[in-house]
């Protein structure tokens, strides 16, 4: 299953003193904040999904990175794009 | 459109104006010598955006001269330096921040500073100082032509010793924050119109030095004298302490 939603352009993820910031540009300010804290596998889905839409495919990486079940991962990912999509980081890449 | 060179912590700028009287809150930066580094000014689109955003009775000169802030910032940033919302003043040599997002209580921390100390402390800016992180890993504070409503503020600078992160409470009390509680909030104090990437790397690499080599308090207050007190104590004594080490 190919997600269809994409990542916004002018967002960054960066490690400041050991936490994950995500930070956007002013173009972006409209859509989403200008800042938010993620925790570590929010950061991880965060890097993954800006390289692949596929579900199957950020779900079996992400399992072997945390070393815990298909399943499980599934959940959490996709509370995890529910929740970038509300904030507005994701947007649905047919409509832009 | 009106021109002129600003010198903004050693760096001269050119602002570019749409109103001409804007330019009378840079007289004391004029620097019409040196060759500006960068480039800053409002298009007209910009300014009817922002306009919206200020009281009708405001002049146009004194919306623009505001807008510009995030413009210069952002301008200085390549040159190691940002502008931060806080009150700066100086105390023995050395600048400290009052910093917390506006109506918090910075010009009345600094004002209780100034009845109990008098001649030990002094304004530098009230409202949007500059800060600068140099190639050697230093910190300074400068003026900016931004001085808050009050206009306290004077042309000069000084090594940054400390910052106070204000909150309001229902009593006073003071901590030294670990860098981890504070990146989102103090991220929000630096003043900036990042249009890059490379512009917000540049930014949160600025940030994560502040927070990790410039102690911060966090001071929950109630706004009165006894918390400027209780503030000046615990630097005090965490600067003693410091110098035994040093």
């Amino acid at each position: 299953m190919k997600l269809n939603l994409a990542a916004r352009k002018g967002i960054l993820l960066e490690k400041v003193c050991g936490k994950y910031l995500l930070v956007a540009t002013r173009m972006e300010h409209e859509y989403c904040p200008y800042g938010s804290l993620l925790n570590e596998t929010a950061a991880y889905y965060w890097n993954v999904l800006c390289e692949t839409q596929d579900v199957e495919e950020i779900v079996s990486r992400a399992a072997v990175h945390f070393n815990v079940p298909q399943e499980l991962v599934r959940l959490d990912f996709l509370r995890f794009v529910e929740c970038m999509k509300e904030q507005g980081y994701l947007y649905e890449s047919g409509l832009e | 459109m009106e021109s002129t060179i600003v010198c903004l912590a050693g760096i001269p700028l050119q602002i570019d104006f749409l109103d001409s009287q804007a330019k009378k809150y840079f007289d004391s930066y004029l620097d019409l010598t040196s060759k500006p580094l960068a480039r800053i000014g409002l298009s007209q689109e910009e300014f009817k955006i922002f306009r919206t955003c200020y009281d009708k009775k405001l002049p146009d000169h004194y919306v623009e001269y505001c807008e510009l802030v995030s413009k210069a910032s952002t301008a200085l940033l390549p040159y190691g330096r940002c502008i931060f919302h806080s009150t700066a003043f100086l105390w023995e040599d050395k600048a400290y921040l009052f910093t917390a997002p506006s109506g918090t209580g910075k010009t009345t921390q600094y004002l209780h500073w100034k009845y109990l100390y008098r001649d030990k402390v002094s304004i530098l800016n009230g409202d949007k100082p500059i800060l600068e992180l140099t190639p050697t890993g230093e910190f300074y504070i400068h003026s900016s032509p931004w001085k808050g409503k009050e206009g306290f503020g004077r042309n000069t600078s000084a090594p940054l010793a400390g910052i106070v992160f204000l909150e309001q409470g229902y009593k006073n009390s003071i901590r030294l924050l670990h860098p981890q509680e504070i990146v989102l909030p103090f991220l929000y104090q630096f003043l900036i119109d990042a249009q890059t990437i490379e512009e917000l790397r540049m930014l949160l690499r600025m940030e994560e030095a502040v927070l990790l080599h410039i102690p911060i308090w966090k001071l929950t207050n109630l706004g009165d004298v006894a918390s400027a007190r209780l503030c000046h104590d615990t630097i005090k004594q965490y600067q003693t302490n410091r110098s035994k080490f040093l």
